[in-house]
């Protein structure tokens, strides 16, 4: 545990500064002002996105309690006649008690993120909001598999991995509905932003006609531009990727002409207290960008893992959000739970003052009156020995006065945390009468004007967000961009190949497709390669862009990221989402015409062009093939997506 | 690199000493260290026998109006004072830091907080960022080896690092190397350790591994309260290897004559009853010869 800590910590510190410690800090500054300024304007930019989500075919649904989240799932279950589900991850899930409430009403749920898969046959939270299963050792992960699926015998993560995805593909074809959470909602554009490495996050929200997204409404960010920063922060600082396999923007659910993709999208904002947090001082909080790195940097965290928290969300984050969500007196010793070392704050990727805000917290429990009385007694001790006499001399007696308080304070106080019942204020929130009480359907009309008004009553100070422009976050390689992106995507673990003709790349394709009689991809008018349509009919071989079984894939791409060796794809007519999804091999063909800088020279000629990237509905960045590293920290290739990705670079 | 952007040089003022309480409870050696190491330099050392704990153990337990009556008392002590040192950077990081935002209702105090913060200086950083000394010609006895452990509130609040590994690498005979994890937490974090004391135990061990797998045969930390919490793992584990300050260090290679004969009455007068602090080193009481490399008995 503390190891794997240890690893992720310094896998980021590499990743985050890899171009020197002042880009790193600039970085910081900067995504700590793109969401600061964000929260500074939160209420219109929830109401700007509404407006855009809608103009981009979403239902948008606002939930003031976690009572209403579920209440709303339940509805849009039962409105579509939903019987299973599968869900990516989502830490609102968790935080409004989501799975139970569906199981309760006999929907049957499963998760997807191989770790949170795990968590659900264990029947156990997470420990951790990146890596879940960070608690679990390979062996009690084989053990499970076993019993709860009837795995042979293994030591191998990667047959464990295999396993778990071929019995979680059946899951993802058959079921009504996914449900996502959500990274960033980018409000010029209406777009939902999703990353993840495994692949299921996009499975979740392309297979099934329903998709279900539930977002805090602290996830806002104002620009396309804000959004490329803060999408790339996001994994340098949780695993010390520059890109997660899977960078989604999703505009909407399936536009009339595209061959697959949810036909329903629904967006549900959900309040459950942050509009509370976002009227008092600790509104910097809600900038959180729930990387992780905080718990990684923490010494409290790597010893005592994430369930001693008692919460949904640990570490030093949960610490501070876990007392302003459910209530400092339902949550104790969390503000305690730090050694005010400082270097939660020294990691986060957004400058949140974590340690000034357990100190606020600890000021608040006294100021509330929530005094631990032996503690109270040594303090006043000490107070009125050492203080107030003013010298040294007259300090030690009142230091021998408390000394004998201190006795006292370990017994009463010692453990706290460890023994804290875990999931307490969690099974509360459930069970509690009043909660499951489902609020009826006029008052959830209400929610949306009840937490803009909220929002708006804040008389709080705006939140310092002055910082430069954007640096680029994976700057603009000097020299050869086609040699620069064949490096980086082989650092990758993909396979790239520069051909030299056409007549080069299609027997290359031929080599790699072997005896495959069926593969899916984009349609043939889609795929500009000359000699491809006549070849794949010599040889015998249909390409169905529908086909979710076909071992190969063959999609073109439309644009390539020199800096993070990075593929674009637009959905669209004859180019399914699913196409560079759902096979074991997935093939692209990239013109070199196509490779630009980097993201942020992508977005810039998308800005000079009007935002054209809103017409697609859904577009993914993939970077290198599905990767999980749940089972044990161990890297597995094919998680859920392509095992394999061979690009082809065309003349 | 300091926390407040514009602060006052220190050249050629007097300095008074904030020796914090720990100090003069349980590690008067160190206080007395800093005053070789400024006397060596040539610099007027005055002690303000009215000044108490800053207040930060009731601070960052939660009780501000609490932590206000010790601030208002250090204040008191220190008025007039051009420059504050004090070899600890989590009690400097209190009074720069938490000093002027603890009187949001009382000007006249925050005004005084201000002032007192904008003048204080941890020892190294004193020495280095203020003085622009590295190399005060200093020579330890025989050659050394040590390590340093960053104290969290002086590395991450005060940005101190370098500055004391500068004074003690510039010594002759001492020899520097790198702990692993030099910059994690060793688990005190003050009251927490009583709050949490299974948690700080295991965060200890970590630091007590690291230890016990440097090289270096003393580790050298700027925070008596963390040299306390690991010195006291350190003992009842048996290891051999302790954790001094640093201006310990600095005080043993100064010239014989200069650091060998300071008595405990620059500090409290003879007639003073007796100094438990001394009790702590072995001494018999007052009016006697304090040896200052003498080792504490007890750690906390």
């Amino acid at each position: 545990m503390g190891q794997a800590t240890r690893t992720a910590h310094t896998k980021r510190l590499g990743a985050l500064f890899s171009t020197g410690q002042e880009h790193g800090e600039q970085l910081r500054q900067a995504a700590a002002a793109a969401k600061r300024r964000a929260l500074n304007r939160l209420p219109d930019l929830l109401e700007q996105a509404e407006a855009r989500l809608i103009e981009n075919g979403c239902q948008v649904r606002w939930a003031e309690t976690a009572a209403e989240v579920r209440q709303h799932v339940l509805e849009i279950a039962q409105q579509h006649s939903v019987h299973k589900i599968i869900k990516s991850k989502s830490m609102v899930s968790e935080e409004v008690g989501l799975n139970a409430a569906l199981e309760a009403a006999g929907l049957e749920v499963i998760e997807t993120d191989l770790g949170e898969y795990i968590l659900q046959l264990a029947g156990e939270m997470p420990s951790h909001i990146v890596t879940p299963v960070i608690h679990k050792s390979k062996a009690a992960i084989r053990d499970l598999f076993m019993a709860k699926l009837g795995m042979p015998y293994t030591d191998d993560a990667q047959v464990m991995t295999r396993f778990a995805r071929e019995h979680l593909r059946a899951a993802f074809l058959s079921a009504e509905m996914g449900i996502s959470g959500g990274n960033f909602i980018v409000a010029e554009t209406g777009a939902l932003a999703l990353v993840s490495n495994e692949g299921n996050a996009r499975l979740s929200t392309t297979l099934p006609p329903i998709h279900v997204a539930l977002v805090g409404i602290e996830k806002l960010v104002e620009t396309v531009e804000d959004y490329a920063l803060l999408t790339q922060i996001l994994p340098r600082s949780a695993t010390g990727q520059a890109m997660t396999v899977y960078t989604q923007l999703i505009h909407g659910p399936r536009r009339p002409a595209d061959p697959d993709g949810p036909s329903h999208l629904y967006i549900i904002f959900v309040d459950n207290g942050r509009s509370a947090i976002y009227q008092g001082h600790y509104a910097a909080a809600l900038a959180c960008i729930r990387c992780g790195a905080c718990m990684n940097a923490c010494p409290v965290y790597r010893v005592t893992g994430g369930h001693a928290y008692g919460a949904v969300y640990p570490g030093p984050i949960g610490a501070v959000i876990t007392p302003l969500l459910n209530g400092l007196e339902q949550a104790r010793p969390l503000p305690h739970a730090s050694s005010l070392c400082g270097s939660c704050k020294q990691v986060c990727p957004v400058d949140i003052d974590l340690p000034a805000m357990l100190l606020a917290l600890r000021h608040d429990l006294v100021a509330s009156g929530q005094r631990d009385l032996a503690f109270s007694a040594l303090i006043k001790g000490w107070e009125v020995g050492g203080a107030v006499s003013g010298s040294l001399g007259a300090g030690r007696a009142g230091g021998a006065v408390g000394a004998s308080g201190v006795g006292q304070a370990p017994a009463a106080s010692a453990g706290q945390l460890d023994r804290h019942p875990r999931f307490s204020w969690f099974c509360a929130a459930l069970l509690s009468p009043a909660l499951a009480r489902a609020a009826d359907s006029a008052a959830l009309m209400k929610a949306r004007q009840a937490i803009l008004e909220r929002l708006r009553a804040t008389q709080r100070a705006a939140l310092p967000a002055e910082a430069p422009r954007h640096p680029e976050v994976a700057p603009a390689p000097s020299g050869d961009l086609v040699a620069h992106f064949v490096r980086a995507t082989q650092n990758l673990s993909a396979e790239v190949t520069l051909v030299a003709s056409e007549a080069a790349a299609l027997a290359k394709i031929w080599d790699l497709l072997g005896d495959a009689r069926q593969i899916s991809g984009w349609g043939l008018a889609r795929l500009t390669l000359k000699g491809l349509a006549e070849g794949l009919a010599a040889r015998g071989i249909t390409l169905d862009p529908g086909d979710h079984r076909a071992r190969f894939s063959l999609t073109g791409v439309d644009a390539a990221l020199a800096a993070t060796g990075s593929l674009l794809l637009t959905s669209g007519p004859g180019q399914p989402r699913s196409a560079s999804l759902t096979a074991e091999t997935h093939i692209a063909l990239v013109q070199r015409a196509q490779i630009v800088p980097n993201l942020e020279a992508w977005i810039a000629a998308q800005r000079a062009t009007g935002l054209p990237l809103r017409e697609a509905a859904n577009v993914v960045i993939i970077s290198g093939p599905s990767r999980t590293a749940d089972i044990a920290m161990e890297l597995v290739l094919g998680a859920h997506g392509p095992a394999a990705l061979s690009i082809l670079v065309l003349p | 690199m300091t926390s407040l952007p514009e602060r006052l040089s220190p050249q050629g003022q007097p300095v008074a000493l904030f020796v914090t309480c720990i100090i003069d409870l349980i590690y008067p050696q160190m206080g007395l260290a800093v005053v070789d190491v400024l006397e060596h330099i040539g610099i007027p050392v005055d002690f303000p026998q009215a000044q108490t704990c800053c207040g930060q153990p009731a601070f960052n337990s939660g009780y501000q109006a609490e932590a206000r009556t010790a601030a208002r008392q250090f204040l008191r002590a220190f008025d007039g004072a051009a420059v504050i040192v004090c070899p600890s950077g989590s009690c400097a990081a209190m009074v720069r830091h938490e000093y002027p935002r603890l009187f949001p209702d009382e000007p006249e105090w925050a005004a005084r907080a201000e002032r007192a913060a904008s003048r204080t200086w941890e020892f190294s950083e004193y020495l280095v960022d203020g003085l622009g000394l590295v190399d005060l010609q200093l020579r330890l006895p025989a050659p050394r080896t040590f390590a340093f452990h960053d104290a969290c509130h002086g590395l991450r609040l005060l940005g101190l690092r370098q500055a004391a590994r500068a004074l003690i690498a510039h010594m002759e005979n001492a020899t520097l190397v790198e702990m692993t994890e030099s910059d994690v937490c060793c688990g005190f974090g003050g009251l927490f350790s009583l709050k949490m004391p299974e948690v700080s135990s295991a965060m200890l061990q970590t630091k007590l591994n690291h230890i016990n797998a440097t090289p270096a045969e003393v580790i050298l930390t700027g925070d008596a309260s963390c040299l306390a919490q690991m010195n006291g793992g350190l003992a009842r584990q048996g290891h051999p290897k302790r954790v001094r300050h640093w201006v310990e260090v600095l005080a043993e290679g100064l010239p014989k004559d200069k650091y060998d004969g300071h008595s405990i009455e620059q500090f409290h007068p003879a007639g003073t009853p007796g100094y438990p602090g001394c009790r702590a080193g072995g001494c018999r009481g007052a009016g006697h010869a304090h040896r200052p490399h003498q080792a504490p008995r007890r750690a906390l």
